[in-house]
């Protein structure tokens, strides 16, 4: 729907995967068009000149590009950083080292290793300084002896220096004058502050952030200057926004500063994707599934607003920056299936990827994959795979079902499989949802990625969901996200109290806007074109981990945070008790700028629905003859019952028996559970 | 398993049980007040069958993981659990009814669906406080009344003894901290909940026959899974043995023995040989020192990733001798039975390692160090800051020993230093760092130690503390070296006070405590270490120009020179 009519905002949304680059065009006139490329692991930008070459863009009547890129993610996962080095208070050198001193994953693992931070640790250094908890003074900082400290690390080798302080989150000026100090004579080295970067307390989390933060920011930095040269020299006038794991976009050069907030970017973006999709039909409540070839992300975002969380963790390395809630699960298209040691048929995590990919493709891959099992089921069809690009070999899956060791007929095992990836899905739901304390059985199923739509109504039948919507373009949701997605800053800071009427009243809420304003305009945003939030990090005096509660711009009372408070405690955990003090801990701001212009995909076509193929597909066991349709064909207000397949380009649609389908208006599917209304 | 049941929702509910479980463990750390619960994750869940096998656990920590089965099956034993309705809740901590310490509370409640029993739902966490002699801990205990409240598994009804009822007041008025301990008590209640929410749904979903087909599948599963492991070891008869410092009261070493037959799928391990309890707080009650030698066991098995449950118990028999210090007499004091627990583990890996020396490392540091610096306020309410550290991790074959880290059998985080001074304004920080020189020489070097120094800023101030192995260092393996010992340490006017493994002291205001935990050993002879390795180690400061000479045989002129 959007808000229709011709609009001058022409933008370019391209995001970077692992084997492909998608592009979407909003053009001038509103209309959109898409292309898919390789992507090139050994020049990254190069996927992003080749699309918009591809789709014969002119970028100079370009409003806006933005992109998502795992430059970031790819940088801190293979540790391919610049070398990096830490200033800590002195007597903390091993913050990072010592960690949290707790093992991740198994408990039994006596031959543990550690995660690897990303700096060694004779690139980290101390400095003779201290301040308490409450952000008293103990020892001033000798700027010159910092400075020292700090010249030590760049000629051990150190390009980027983080700086990590005790307590800096209450009181960090000496972080602030270490690091200008260090940014006046060195101004060749990258350096990035905690108290710039993450202002909250637990030092250990704090610093892992920071240290990443400046591993990774002269990556894309680099990066990013290089993309927004190559955009120049073709014309492209604007600035290049970059997509952020919070689902908002920050100018490239904020991005170049703080990479350590794009490390999700992708998944954020499809999530903001599918919220604009569910609100062009009307849609209040949703759980996202996009389904790519070794994974799934799952989010939640009641009233269309995604649950967002501020502890990441990657890579097991704990990162404070604003993040959509996501659960990723091992059930992708390429996730193996197998037996375990102990006789159950699991799938995932091990992937067989792009390379060599599921058995059916017939490049080398020999295990069973999901996929392989959507061909035996006979919901893929071979000859129509990929948009007929790509013929699937039916013997090489069958091959690869019958050697996992499974009994029953192959019909039974590729049903298995099937059903255990569902599974899996489905669990990742409640994780966002029953077990955050919210039902997700009144809430619309957005199934997206390649493999979304085809498990989504299978998965919404595990939960008690009855009602999947398919959007457009399934496979390019992510891309489309970009288009959508307003800019957003988010800030945070650390300040205990018990709750009071002072905690968000008039003054605190001044303080909050002129600091929001502060950072608007260093962003380079025009006074009165965006809005800002406030958030409360609040907790039970003597608890150590907090809820976040969002207010508006306006002064909120002490009993009206309370008794907001009390409502979320007992939605999570289960319990609450108001004769308990609340505690305030974090302040935190969201300025959003909204993305303006219209974008509008295609509409569905006019006239009759093409006539139906058919040919049988095994559903939970059971054989049944099952229409296959083109979408492209399908018009508004078409209706089916399932069993039924819808084919397109980028994505295949199952309507399980049971389930029922209709286009709607915008031209998007809403399957339903039941024969529909 | 008969064919009535489709093996794939078998396989599907099994993960369901232990996601509820691992969902439970979640929000009892979100919710809880305490420091211990809630930074250093001293507590662990569990789903039940109907008779009381454990079939889900979250992984959290070892140690009570693998006892709550005893615990609960204890509580059976005492309780007559067969008229129990909904709306009740069973809680004991008494070290001789199948719990561990008194700290140790652990809540279980019953799962209905449609009026029929599914199960139960168990938690078990550590609380900052249970009464008894001191604050946190009373090192000088001599029986387990003076280490505190002893709950006998005691069946109550949760609506009229909690919430202001008899049960609840009962334990309010014997905890020094009850604001935190009621805290904790609600997420241990909170977390059962969760738990019995989500088997309810699966009974829903699924059928609560096909529920009760996956509880006893899933044991089955993990006991193949263990049998399948197992089978690995060469069939045998190994020895082995591990010595504590000392005891509370009396300055003797105290001796564990183990003999561990391993026949097929099947392994013994008997204690027999290990010294009579003793008069202090060492003594290993049962369910502790179970969990110890299974855990011994299953950490050098080659599947990690075995789900627990008491099918894992299945292979195993264990034989503790009456009145040792693995099997005191009732009323032993147990509070510290960690460090016996873990010398029970050592002697196992000692004699394990005669069996496969590649698949067992040398030892670790492998002791709890409690820390307690109590404050008793002018107002008579009580601060108690606690850390429960580890050490360094013994090395093994082609692989250097982890640093700074909790110990197996405990997997606590500690607690950050900006938490602890906001919540102790009587105390500073001064530094929390790692010791170079501190892991044993090897081919493969044992991980570091590390050390805190804490000021004193305030009066009233006193510390309690138990640990080991200040006398005997972890033990190197195949030609590998000792690691460095602990020591606690107080500064005061320009002296040292070196305090012993269990120790009470008052501390004076500008005192500064340090406390060293050390380093795990080595494994195989360290002039074999490869040289890039002693290098990378002596650059990252992790030893010495001087240990790397005199322990690698290193020789650093021509190094540089070069």
């Amino acid at each position: 729907m959007g808000r229709g009519g011709m609009t001058a905002e022409s933008r370019v949304g391209v995001e970077i995967g692992g084997t492909f680059t998608d592009l979407v065009w909003l053009k001038p006139d509103g209309a959109l068009a898409t292309c898919k490329v390789p992507s090139t692991p050994a020049s990254i930008h190069q996927a992003v000149l080749d699309a918009i070459a591809e789709a014969g863009i002119d970028l100079a009547a370009v409003r806006h590009v933005v992109h998502g890129s795992t430059v970031a993610t790819n940088a801190l996962l293979t540790r391919r950083g610049v070398p990096t080095g830490l200033l800590t208070t002195k007597g903390f050198r091993d913050v990072i080292e010592i960690g949290t001193h707790d093992r991740v994953g198994s408990v039994y693992q006596i031959f543990y290793r550690k995660p690897a931070a990303p700096i060694p640790r004779r690139l980290i250094g101390e400095v003779d300084e201290r301040v308490d908890a409450s952000g008293r003074v103990l020892r001033p900082l000798d700027v010159e002896e910092g400075w020292r400290a700090a010249e030590r690390l760049i000629a051990a080798g150190a390009r980027s220096i983080a700086i990590c302080l005790l307590h800096s989150y209450v009181n960090p000026a000496h972080e602030t004058a270490l690091a200008a100090e260090i940014r006046r004579r060195a101004p060749e080295v990258t350096v990035t502050a905690s108290a710039e970067i993450s202002p909250e307390f637990r030092e250990f989390e704090r610093t892992m952030t920071t240290a990443v933060n400046a591993f990774v920011s002269p990556v894309v930095d680099r990066y990013v200057r290089r993309l927004d040269e190559r955009l120049g020299a073709d014309g492209y006038g604007g600035v290049l926004q970059i997509m952020q794991s919070s689902g908002g976009v920050m100018p490239g050069e904020a991005a170049g500063r703080n990479a350590v907030r794009m490390l999700l970017s992708g998944p954020a973006a499809g999530v903001r994707g599918a919220i604009w999709f569910a609100r062009r039909n009307g849609i209040a409540d949703i759980v996202t599934i996009d389904m790519g070839g070794t994974s799934t992300d799952v989010a939640i975002a009641p009233g269309c607003e995604p649950r967002m969380t501020h502890e990441l963790v990657v890579d097991d390395l704990p990162i404070r920056s604003p993040a959509v809630d996501m659960v990723t699960v091992g059930a992708g298209g390429g996730s193996i299936a197998h037996l375990d040691a102990g006789g159950f048929l699991a799938v995932g995590p091990d992937s067989a990827g792009a390379q060599p990919g599921p058995a059916c493709y017939g490049r080398g891959g020999e295990r069973a994959t999901v996929t392989d099992a959507q061909v035996v089921a006979g919901l893929l069809r071979p000859a129509r795979f990929f948009g007929g690009k790509m013929a699937l070999q039916v013997d090489r899956a069958e091959a690869a079902l019958a050697a996992i060791g499974v009994e029953g007929s192959l019909a039974e095992v590729s049903d298995g499989v099937l059903r255990t990836v569902n599974n899996n899905m489905a669990s990742a739901v409640r994780l966002v949802s029953t077990a955050r304390g919210i039902d997700p059985r009144g809430f619309v199923l957005v199934a997206y990625g390649g493999g979304g739509p085809l498990h989504g109504a299978m998965v919404a039948d595990e939960i008690g969901i009855g009602r999947v919507l398919v959007p457009w373009s399934p496979g390019l949701i992510s891309a489309f996200g970009l288009l959508v997605a307003d800019l957003s800053i988010d800030l945070v800071r650390t300040r205990f109290q018990v709750l009071s009427d002072a905690t968000l009243g008039p003054d605190a809420v001044a303080e909050l806007a002129a600091a929001a304003a502060t950072a608007a305009a260093a962003h380079g945003l025009e006074p009165g074109s965006w809005v800002a939030e406030y958030g409360l990090d609040l907790r039970y005096a003597g608890q150590a981990y907090e809820l976040t509660l969002w207010f508006d711009a306006l002064p909120a009372d002490a009993a009206r945070i309370a008794a907001a408070f009390q409502i979320e405690h007992r939605r999570r955990y289960g319990y609450a008790r108001d004769s308990l003090t609340v505690e305030a801990v974090n302040y935190r701001t969201r300025i959003v700028q909204k993305v303006g212009g219209a974008a509008s995909p295609p509409p569905p076509p006019e006239g009759p629905p093409p006539a139906a193929e058919t040919a049988v597909v095994r559903f939970n066991g059971k054989v049944e003859t099952t229409a296959f349709l083109p979408r492209v064909a399908l018009p508004a207000g078409f209706r089916l019952i399932g069993p039924a397949v819808i084919e397109e380009a980028t994505a295949t649609t199952v309507v399980p028996p049971g389930w029922s389908a209709r286009v709607l208006p915008t031209g998007d599917l809403l399957l339903e559970k039941g024969e529909g209304r | 398993m008969t064919a009535a049941y489709d093996p794939t929702l078998t396989a599907i509910i099994a993960r369901a049980l232990h996601a509820a479980a691992e969902e439970m463990g979640a929000n009892l750390i979100r919710s809880a007040f305490s420091t211990v619960v809630r930074e250093a994750r001293d507590c662990s869940t569990a789903l039940l069958d109907a008779a009381g096998n454990v079939v889900a656990q979250a992984e959290m920590i070892p140690m009570q993981t693998a006892a709550i089965s005893l615990s609960f099956k204890s509580a059976m034993a005492q309780l007559d659990l067969s008229g129990i309705r909904e709306g009740q809740a069973v809680l004991m901590n008494d070290p001789y009814s199948g719990g561990q310490h008194l700290n140790d509370i652990i809540l279980f409640h019953p799962i209905f669906e449609a009026g029929e029993l599914l199960g139960f739902a168990g938690n078990t966490a550590h609380h900052l406080d249970i009464g008894g002699g001191s604050a946190g801990v009373n090192t000088t205990a001599t029986d387990l009344i003076q280490e505190g409240l002893v709950i006998p598994p005691i069946l109550f009804d949760v609506a009229r003894d909690w919430n202001g009822g008899t049960v609840e007041r009962l334990l309010v008025a014997n905890i020094r901290t009850a604001e935190i301990g009621l805290g904790d008590m609600n997420a241990q209640f909170a977390a059962n909940h969760v738990g019995a929410e989500r088997v309810r749904e699966l009974a829903r979903r699924y059928g609560a026959a096909h529920l009760r087909h996956a509880m006893a599948e899933v044991q089955d599963y993990a006991e193949r899974r263990m049998r399948a492991a197992i089978a690995a070891i060469p069939d045998g008869v190994y020895r082995g043995e591990a010595t504590l410092d000392r005891d509370v009261f009396v300055d003797r070493p105290v001796r564990i023995a183990a003999t561990v037959t391993v026949a097929g799928t099947d392994v013994t391990i008997d204690f027999t040989g290990t010294d009579p309890q003793v008069k202090g707080m060492f003594n290993c009650p049962l369910s502790s020192a179970h969990a110890a030698a299974l855990t011994a066991v299953r950490c050098v098995l080659t599947d990690k990733d075995i789900p627990n449950n008491d099918g894992c118990n299945r292979p195993l028999r264990l034989i503790f001798p009456e009145g040792s210090i693995l099997n005191p007499r009732k009323l032993a004091p147990v509070r510290a039975r960690m460090t016996s627990a873990y010398r029970a583990f050592d002697a196992v890996h000692a004699a394990l390692a005669g069996a496969m020396p590649e698949r067992v490392p040398a030892q670790g540091f492998n002791t709890t160090t409690g820390f307690y610096i109590a404050q008793q306020r002018a107002d008579g309410r009580f601060r108690v800051y606690v850390d429960v550290l580890g050490g360094g991790y013994g090395a093994g074959h082609g692989y250097d020993g982890a640093d700074a880290l909790d110990n197996i059998l405990s997997n606590c985080r500690n607690t950050p230093v900006e938490s602890i001074e906001q919540t102790n304004p009587h105390l500073l920080v001064r530094s929390y760092a790692m010791r170079p020189d501190s892991g044993g020489p090897g081919r493969w070097r044992g991980g570091l130690g590390f050390a805190r120094e804490v000021e004193v800023l305030e009066e009233g101030v006193f510390l309690n503390l138990y640990a080991d192995r200040y006398r005997f260092a972890p033990q190197g393996l195949a030609g590998g070296q000792p690691g460095a010992k602990g020591h606690l340490r107080v500064r005061r006017d320009g002296a040292v006070i070196e305090l012993a493994p269990t120790a009470a002291f008052d501390l004076r205001p500008g005192d500064v405590i340090e406390l060293a935990v050390g380093g795990g050993g080595g494994w195989g002879d360290p002039r074999l270490r490869a040289r890039d390795a002693v290098r990378e180690d002596l650059e990252n400061g992790r030893i010495t120009p001087e240990h790397a000479t005199r322990c690698y045989d290193y020789a650093i002129e021509r190094e540089s020179a070069a």
